[in-house]
């Protein structure tokens, strides 16, 4: 396995009044191999998000080096930023983030046209595979309003996958799901991580994190500790066993963090 | 305290946006107070130098012999008349007077010069002062026509050439003429002190008379002409009146004064729309706050006062300052009317009526502000804490999908797909770009057409490449005869044609007599261009110019009786033509001229293509002492060339005020619209939208609603723009301007300039856009 993405000593901060910096990340150490499926679990507030946005070059991190694919994004202009996110990357967010005035087939087929790497009569091939593969497709031409939750967020599956990204990053994409579509949508998200896309997941859910290849987990700006859980077989009785073992993890992850007592970061009473 | 920091903080937030609308607000003001002033200043002035000068009521210009004990007979018994006066008018050729010191005569001037000495009891001239101008022997008071063409000035010499000696006067004065002070007036009187008059008199012998009347009461004018025509008093000439004295002195000035008026209500439209926007951007912006404040139990009608207060503080102020403002630029605006009319004591109304004007556009600005907060309402609490989405979203046509775009550019489609799909959104946008076309491709239109040389169709002239005109001298009849043969023997001369000009009297419908003026000859040889009809082509018809057909309420195929030698002739009318000369009112028949009554002699000529006019010009000016030869560019240049300067520097602010006014509005717009895309901006830039191609997709929304915009605003010019011109100069005898487009400038020139201008200001205004992340929403 080859390294797909690595920050090193990753910091941002923002200015509070002129004086005050609120730092958000503090010289985080990461690294994710190739076909990787990595979740970041942690409280809130611990920069699980800034994390994934920093990495993935959605914003410009304050300090430190991010490499995908052994290009550095700091030294990236906005437009090659942009062709990144279009030709490399995938996105799914927690609120989804579908465009009000396009179909769900559209919003789906947008990248790959704005992409121009295939032809668009191929894009729309590729959508209706991937309509079909996550069950929508007798919803192509329907407004956003007319689908469910779970619906939409596997159009938002569709949607980043459409230039076939080498790796996928997801914002609490089950967070306002219920457990009936979560699980489909991780199941989904599995299946993707199986034909060669490393997944990276932000969330708050260890039953969404214990199917992931390894746990990393935040606090204060930081990853403090992490678990590796090898590949999952989707067999529901290994699932209860992961599950079971990340929360023990958990639990033991809280003390860590409370015996380390990250005195530099803790000092920086603006952070909450 | 609350109703500050709330003032405070969003003047801050929206400097730009509130200055613009301040700006807009005080030229508004500022225009309006300057143009009522204006109006009010001119009406005053008017009426005090007309009654400083003791304007004469009738003025009979007459060339020829008069019988002066029948006139006086005449008026003693007639009760209408007050007082009354003979002026005496030395006629001078143009080629006589030099007006500077260079060999340069005002040979190729079109005005008709003469020398007069001051008056005694009416009809005054006056200096620039308003004073009745006295002058010592050897000076001269010159008409301010000259001040301003010509530069002459105060201390210059003039000199007028005589063929028995030179003489040189010093100019003392400028002459304010009641009644010949307009440039479109082509007669202009220099004044001589009394001593002066007389020797002049003795070296040129040609004397034209006006034969003045003050009337005790100016509402029987019209009776009192028909009186003094109809009792066969001396009438070899124009006729005059006083009316036409106060229309053709207020005319350039009244004007300027409703361009500058229809400008403030159009400028105050477009501060009523930008603050449009910007409250509905606040609002918008505002949305979540507003619901709280209505959650927390505030009343509606403080949360509407609390943006109502801003607003008309901002109006107010905008007002005032525009107010304040106008006073500096007055003089800007007043000169013209200053140098040619002067200034009245000032009354109480000129005080009044600028600040009544300015407090109207507040009370229009400060109505408009408080209907557009009435949107306060519509906001629910629930929905507003709920959603915090103000956005509708808009319908989809089916045939607008990315899916179906073929091949056509993604940003370029999608900027398509947005002004179809939220075209009521962007209306406004197209209305102003509708507006702006307009402002700017109207006067560009009218410019060119009043500077092209085909404009001579609406002075009642056929096209020829020289124009000679004989007015009364001795033996004039004889020397029009001697041109016509020598024109006819010069081999340089491919078409000619000899037109006489003189005085008929026809009947109206009422049996009243009228006299006519009539152009005489074969006028099939340099052709005009007819409103409807064709030219005379035998003794029985008659073409009207379109005034005369309006007064006279003739049509083509009606019959107008003229009297000739005392016999009724029916005289059908054949067609009707647009003239803007001698007042409008014109014939042309195919009759024999009237000998008692000619006014003067035309001769139109083309030469061979080979020959160059001006050196031809110049040949027969000196040939034909003293007729006035003139290229017929330049005939036109000189009749119209005040109204074409001044119209050019309409031209030129009206498109800097609509590209600004593209600008200005494009940029509030883009500034809302873009407020409200945000979350649109968010999801595509995470996509991977470059900012170049979300700017990309804005521009082609502005630039679609802008070539919409420019297409029906031409087409609105070519329509009704043509049609409202023609009405405005209908009254000068035009009826039907067709414009003479420059295709360079309205194909190019002005879509360049408005296209440069919204793409700029569309990069400039969307470049909020790189605000907006999707790391923005989801911050946690």
């Amino acid at each position: 396995m080859s390294t797909i993405l690595q920050s090193e000593k990753l910091s941002k901060y923002y200015k509070i009044g002129t004086n005050n910096l609120k730092k958000v990340l503090n010289e985080v150490d990461l690294q994710v191999e190739r076909g990787e499926f990595v979740t970041i679990m942690g409280p809130s507030g611990s920069g699980k998000s800034t994390l994934l946005y920093n990495i993935s070059g959605m914003d410009r991190m304050s300090s430190g080096r991010v490499y995908f694919n052994e290009k550095e994004l700091s030294g990236l202009s906005e437009k090659s930023l942009s062709d990144l996110r279009l030709n490399e990357m995938g996105f799914i967010f927690q609120q989804i983030h579908l465009l009000k005035n396009l179909s769900l087939k559209d919003n789906i087929i947008l990248s790959g046209y704005l992409s121009g790497r295939r032809h668009r009569k191929d894009v729309n091939k590729k959508a209706q595979f991937l309509m079909e593969m996550t069950g929508i497709e007798s919803l192509a031409h329907n407004d956003i309003t007319q689908a469910s939750g779970g619906q939409l967020q596997r159009v938002g599956i569709c949607r980043a996958l459409i230039n076939d990204p080498e790796i996928i990053f997801g914002d609490e994409p089950t967070g306002a799901l219920d457990s009936k579509s979560s699980s489909e949508i991780m199941q989904l998200l599995r299946t993707i991580n199986k034909s060669g896309t490393t997944v990276l997941l932000v969330t708050h859910d260890s039953k969404v994190a214990s199917q992931s290849d390894r746990v990393l987990y935040m606090e204060d700006g930081q990853i403090v500790t992490e678990i590796t859980l090898g590949r999952f077989s989707g067999n529901k009785k290994e699932a209860l066993e992961r599950e079971s073992r990340l929360s023990e993890w958990l639990l033991k992850s809280d003390d860590h963090v409370k015996d380390a007592a990250i005195a530099p970061l803790l000092t920086e009473s603006v952070y909450n | 305290m609350l109703l500050y920091r709330i003032l405070s903080k969003d003047l801050k937030r929206k400097k730009g946006t509130m200055a613009g609308v301040f700006v807009f607000i005080m030229l508004s003001s500022l225009l309006v107070s300057s143009g009522s002033r204006l109006i009010i200043e001119l009406n005053n002035s008017l009426e005090h130098m007309f009654e400083t000068a003791k304007v004469p009521h009738f003025v009979q210009m007459h060339s020829g012999d008069i019988d002066l004990k029948k006139l006086n007979k005449w008026s003693e018994s007639n009760f209408l008349v007050q007082d009354r006066q003979i002026v005496e008018m030395i006629s001078i050729d143009g080629s006589a007077l030099f007006l500077n010191k260079g060999p340069e005569s005002e040979e190729n001037s079109i005005m008709d010069i003469s020398f007069v000495r001051q008056n005694k009891s009416f009809d005054f001239l006056l200096d620039t002062e308003n004073r009745i101008i006295e002058l010592l022997p050897g000076e001269v008071a010159v008409p301010v026509y000259y001040a301003e063409q010509k530069n002459v000035e105060i201390g210059d010499l003039i000199r007028v050439r005589s063929e028995a000696k030179e003489e040189s006067y010093k100019v003392s004065a400028l002459i304010r003429d009641a009644q010949m002070n307009p440039a479109i007036v082509h007669s202009k009187r220099f004044l001589l002190n009394d001593a002066d008059f007389d020797k002049m008199r003795q070296n040129f012998d040609q004397l034209e008379y006006l034969i003045e009347f003050r009337l005790n009461d100016t509402g029987s004018l019209d009776k009192f002409t028909n009186e003094y025509l109809s009792a066969g008093m001396p009438q070899q000439g124009p006729t005059v009146d006083y009316h036409l004295f106060k229309i053709l002195n207020s005319l350039s000035d009244g004007m300027a004064a409703s361009v500058v008026i229809i400008l403030s209500i159009l400028l105050m439209l477009i501060a009523i729309l930008c603050l449009r926007l910007t409250i509905i951007t606040t609002i918008e912006e505002d949305y979540k706050e507003i619901g709280v404040m209505k959650a927390v139990g505030m009343p509606q009608n403080r949360i509407k006062c609390l943006y109502l207060f801003k607003y008309n503080l901002i109006g107010a102020a905008a007002v005032i300052s525009g107010y304040l403002l106008s006073h500096s630029t007055d003089k800007l605006l007043m000169a013209n009317s200053m140098l040619y009319i002067g200034r009245a004591p000032k009354g109480l109304f000129l005080v009044v009526g600028p600040i009544l004007s300015a407090a109207s556009i507040f009370l229009f600005i400060m109505l408009s502000i408080d209907l557009m907060l009435k949107r306060i309402q519509n906001i629910s609490a629930a929905r507003a804490l709920q959603e915090g989405d103000k956005t509708e979203v808009p319908k989809k046509i089916s045939a607008l999908r990315v899916s179906r775009s073929g091949n056509i550019n993604i940003n370029f489609f999608l900027g398509l797909k947005d002004v179809i799909e939220r075209f009521r959104v962007f209306s406004l946008l197209a209305f102003i770009f509708f507006l702006s076309a307009f402002i700017t491709i109207l006067p560009v239109h009218f410019l060119s057409t009043i500077s092209s040389p085909d404009f001579i169709t609406y002075m009642g002239i056929g096209k020829s490449d020289i124009r000679i005109d004989l007015h009364k001298t001795t033996g004039i009849e004889e020397r029009f005869e001697e041109m016509i043969n020598l024109i006819d023997r010069d081999n340089d001369v491919a078409l000619y044609s000899p037109l006489v000009t003189s005085k008929f009297t026809v009947l109206d419908d009422t049996g009243h007599s009228e006299s006519l003026m009539v152009e005489t000859g074969d006028f099939s040889i340099f052709s005009l261009d007819y409103l409807s009809g064709r030219a005379p082509q035998n003794n029985d018809e008659i073409a009207l110019s379109y005034l005369n057909s309006q007064e006279l309420n003739k049509n083509i195929g009606d019959v107008l009786i003229f009297q000739i030698e005392g016999n009724n002739h029916n005289m059908r009318v054949c067609g009707i033509y647009q003239d803007i000369t001698n007042g409008g009112r014109t014939a042309k028949a195919s009759l024999p001229h009237n000998k008692d009554k000619v006014l003067w002699y035309t001769l139109c000529l083309n030469l061979k293509s080979e020959v160059l006019i001006p050196s031809k010009v110049h040949e027969y000016s000196r040939l034909f002492y003293p007729a006035r030869v003139s290229d017929l560019d330049n005939y036109k240049s000189q009749t119209l060339s005040n109204t074409i300067t001044q119209f050019r520097k309409i031209t030129i602010i009206a498109i800097a005020v609509g590209a600004s006014v593209a600008m200005l509005i494009s940029y509030l717009f883009l500034k809302m619209i873009i407020n409200r895309d945000s979350e649109r901006v968010r999801i595509m830039r995470s996509l991977g939208f470059s900012l170049r191609q979300l700017k990309a997709q804005y521009l082609t929304t502005t630039l679609i609603l802008l070539v919409f915009g420019i297409v029906t605003g031409t087409i609105f010019t070519n329509t009704a723009g043509q049609a409202f011109i023609s009405y405005l100069i209908s009254f000068l005898g035009a009826a039907r301007i067709r414009f003479i487009i420059n295709p360079f400038q309205t194909a190019v020139l002005v879509p360049v300039l408005l296209i440069s201008t919204v793409s700029l200001t569309t990069a400039i205004s969307v470049n909020g856009i790189k605000e907006y992340r999707i790391t923005a929403s989801v911050a946690e």
